[in-house]
C-alpha cells in the first residue's frame, strides 16, 4: 500500500466511524460518494502523489464535520425513532447475531452460524473490522467446543476381521482446542456487544 | 460588546450561507444535469460559499430525499458510471420561489445598504 493510499484509507475510515449512527444505505451511499468523489478529482490532477491527495482531503473537510452535516437532518427528520437513548442500547436484533455465530452451529448445525455471520455483515452496527473479528474468531462459535465434550472418547470401529481403526485427536490437543475456541468465540462475543452498545451515542 | 456583536453577524451570515446553499445546487441544475464532483467543484469556484467539500455529498442526499432532485446512472468516457443529478418537477418549483423571494430581499437589503454608504 502507497503513501497516498493509506491516506485515502485512513480518511475513509475515519468518516465510516463517523458516521456509523446513519442507517446503512445512506451511509453506503455517502461513503461511496466521497470515494468516487476523491478518485474522480484525483484522476484531473497531474500529479498524484502526497501533497494532492492532503490537499484534495483538506478540501472535503473533516468527515465529522461531513458526519455532522449528514446527521443533522436525520435529527431533525426522524426524531419519533425512540430517542437516542433507546438507540444506543443493544438492540433485539444485535443480540440474536451475538447468540447465532456463538450457538448457531449447535442449534442448526453450520447453518445457524453462516445466517449470524451474514446477519453480522448486514447490520449496520458494526464496522467493519468488527465484523472481520465476529467472523474469524472463532469460525462456529462455540461448536467444535460442544462437540469436544460430547463425543471426546476416540472412537474405535473394528471390522469383522478383527482390524480396529482409532478415530479422534489425543485428548490434550483436542482439550486445549476447545478451550482455546470456547475462549475466543465468547471473548468475541462480549467484544460484539460491546461495540454494538456504544455505536450510537 | 462590539465583539459580541461582531460575533453575531458572523453567526447570521454563517446561517444564511447554509440556508441558501441548497438553492444554489438546486440552481446548478436549473439547465442540465450534473454529477457530483462538478457541482462540489462550480460550488468551490465561488468564494464564500463552501468550506468543507465534503458537507455537499449528504446535502445533495437530501435534496434527493425531498424529492426536489433525483439522480440516473450515466456511462462515464473515463472510469466507471457516474450518478448524475438532476431537478424533478418539484425541484424546479422550489427554486423558483425562492428565486424570486431572494430577488425580492436582497435588493432590499440592498437598497439600504447602499443608502446607508451613500449618507456617510
Amino acid at each position: 500500500m502507497t503513501a497516498t493510499d493509506q491516506l485515502i484509507g485512513d480518511y475513509l475510515d475515519r468518516l465510516e466511524t463517523a458516521v456509523r449512527a446513519l442507517p446503512p444505505d445512506r451511509r453506503a451511499e455517502l461513503l461511496a460518494e466521497i470515494k468516487e468523489h476523491i478518485s474522480i478529482t484525483l484522476s484531473h490532477e497531474e500529479d498524484q502523489g502526497e501533497a494532492t491527495v492532503r490537499t484534495i482531503l483538506d478540501r472535503l473537510g473533516s468527515p465529522e464535520d461531513i458526519a455532522r452535516e449528514a446527521g443533522t437532518d436525520l435529527d431533525a427528520v426522524s426524531p419519533p425513532l425512540g430517542g437516542s437513548a433507546g438507540r444506543s442500547r443493544v438492540g433485539a436484533l444485535e443480540a440474536v447475531v451475538v447468540l447465532l455465530l456463538l450457538i448457531g452451529g449447535i442449534v442448526l448445525p453450520v447453518l445457524g452460524w453462516i445466517v449470524g455471520v451474514v446477519l453480522l455483515w448486514s447490520s449496520a452496527r458494526w464496522t467493519t473490522r468488527d465484523k472481520v473479528i465476529g467472523t474469524l474468531v472463532v469460525p462456529g462459535g462455540l461448536t467444535f467446543t460442544v462437540w469436544f465434550f460430547l463425543y471426546r472418547t476416540p472412537t474405535s470401529v473394528c471390522s469383522s476381521d478383527g482390524v480396529c481403526q482409532t478415530s479422534g485427536m489425543p485428548d490434550g490437543v483436542a482439550l486445549t482446542l476447545a478451550l482455546v475456541c470456547a475462549a475466543g468465540s465468547i471473548g468475541s462475543a462480549i467484544y460484539l456487544l460491546h461495540r454494538a452498545n456504544h455505536a450510537v451515542t | 460588546m462590539r465583539d459580541m456583536e461582531h460575533g453575531e453577524a458572523t453567526n447570521l451570515l454563517t446561517q444564511m450561507r447554509r440556508g441558501a446553499l441548497p438553492y444554489c445546487v438546486l440552481a446548478l441544475l436549473r439547465e442540465e444535469q450534473r454529477y457530483g464532483v462538478e457541482i462540489v467543484r462550480l460550488l468551490g469556484e465561488v468564494d464564500g460559499m463552501v468550506t468543507s467539500e465534503g458537507t455537499i455529498y449528504p446535502l445533495l442526499s437530501r435534496l434527493r430525499r425531498q424529492g426536489l432532485v433525483e439522480t440516473v446512472w450515466q456511462e462515464s468516457t473515463a472510469g466507471p458510471p457516474r450518478r448524475y443529478y438532476r431537478l424533478t418537477t418539484a425541484g424546479h418549483e422550489a427554486l423558483e420561489t425562492f428565486a424570486r423571494e431572494w430577488k425580492r430581499f436582497s435588493d432590499a437589503v440592498h437598497y439600504f445598504m447602499r443608502k446607508e454608504d451613500g449618507e456617510r
